[in-house]
């Protein structure tokens, strides 16, 4: 299967499904197939990638912070509640 | 996921409405963290075996513990408008909850998505009366928003999507787009932190936020375009600092 015409208005419409997994394996090979080809297409590829992979670190890094302490305390107490549960 | 209940129901839980009442008294005599937990509820016995509760326990230590922060994150960021203690407490109470349920798992199958659920019912049964309305900003607000796609970008490099794994270290960077997050409307700003964030697909979020997969589809969609909106100077920086990188 390949794009045909308007190959990168295919592209773009499909770009989010592509990258959350809701392509076929037929139209996943061909979405990556037209990225490998087309420049634009490429960096518009590569810029979602990175715009997720930046949330990604950025609650990662934000969770850390905040969350230091209370969740070893919250894994302490909860296990003391179930016990008390018997 | 389909076969684990989800225990949201007052029903199950008959006591909470007296305990409710009487907390409110015993939360005077508390110090300020206990008055944090003190949405504790006295519960009932768990009447199950003693390998049944071991069962249970090792569940929870392989599969819920390596995810509170996630947990801590969801509330925190959706539920409880930034309020740690909140969150903290909610998550207690959903983790409680779990326990008891967890009869209805089966090892191996997904549970963050369960949890989530779990999460936002008890919120919405009961948390959320005793908060006020969340500040939101109208979604009219973004509705000039005009696509970059048009716009000159660096050149592209030609590389498979699998190596575009390029580092940012800088913590400024982060807590702009925290900050861009933080500004969408709650029912977009969900949406993505579970997609994108969390990594849920359609289905999966459609089942915790109770709306059809359709609107699921939709809503991230928006939300990615006023995301990128906000972090349109961003975008450059980062450019930038990968340009530098592959440079180096």
């Amino acid at each position: 299967m390949g794009f045909g015409n308007n190959a990168c208005v295919k592209f773009r419409r499909l770009l989010e499904d592509a990258l959350d997994g809701n392509l076929s394996p037929e139209e996943y090979r061909a979405f990556i197939k037209h990225a490998t080809f087309c420049p634009a297409c490429h960096r518009k590829l590569r810029g979602e990638i990175m715009f997720r992979k930046l949330l990604q670190k950025a609650f990662n890094k934000k969770q850390e912070e905040l969350f230091k302490d209370k969740a070893q305390r919250l894994i302490v107490s909860i296990k003391q509640m179930i016990h008390q549960q018997r | 996921m389909s076969e684990m209940e989800v225990p949201v129901n007052k029903e199950e839980h008959p006591d909470r409405e007296n305990d409710n009442i009487n907390q409110e008294g015993e939360q005077l005599e508390k110090t300020q963290e206990e008055a944090t937990m003190g949405r504790r509820r006295k519960r009932k016995e768990l009447n199950i075996s003693e390998e049944e509760r071991q069962r249970r326990l090792r569940i929870f230590e392989k599969e819920i513990e390596p995810l509170i922060n996630d947990l801590l994150r969801f509330a925190t960021t959706f539920l409880t408008q930034g309020n740690i203690d909140d969150a903290y407490d909610l998550v207690q109470e959903t983790l409680l909850r779990a326990f008891e349920s967890l009869d209805t798992y089966k090892e191996g199958t997904k549970i963050k998505a369960w949890l989530y659920t779990i999460m936002r019912n008890l919120y919405i049964n009961e948390y959320r009366k005793r908060k006020s309305a969340p500040q939101t900003i109208a979604y009219e607000e973004y509705s000039t928003f005009k696509s970059d796609d048009d716009e000159e970008g660096p050149p592209p490099q030609m590389t498979p999507a699998g190596d575009m794994r390029q580092e940012v270290e800088s913590s400024y960077l982060s807590e702009e787009v925290v900050k861009a997050l933080n500004k969408l409307p709650e029912e977009f700003r969900i949406i993505v932190l579970l997609a994108d964030v969390d990594e849920l697909k359609y289905e999966e979020i459609a089942k915790i936020l109770g709306i059809p997969i359709g609107t699921v589809r939709s809503r991230l969609h928006r939300a990615r375009r006023m995301l990128k909106k906000e972090l349109k100077e961003y975008a450059k920086k980062l450019y930038r600092i990968e340009d530098k990188s592959s440079k180096d």
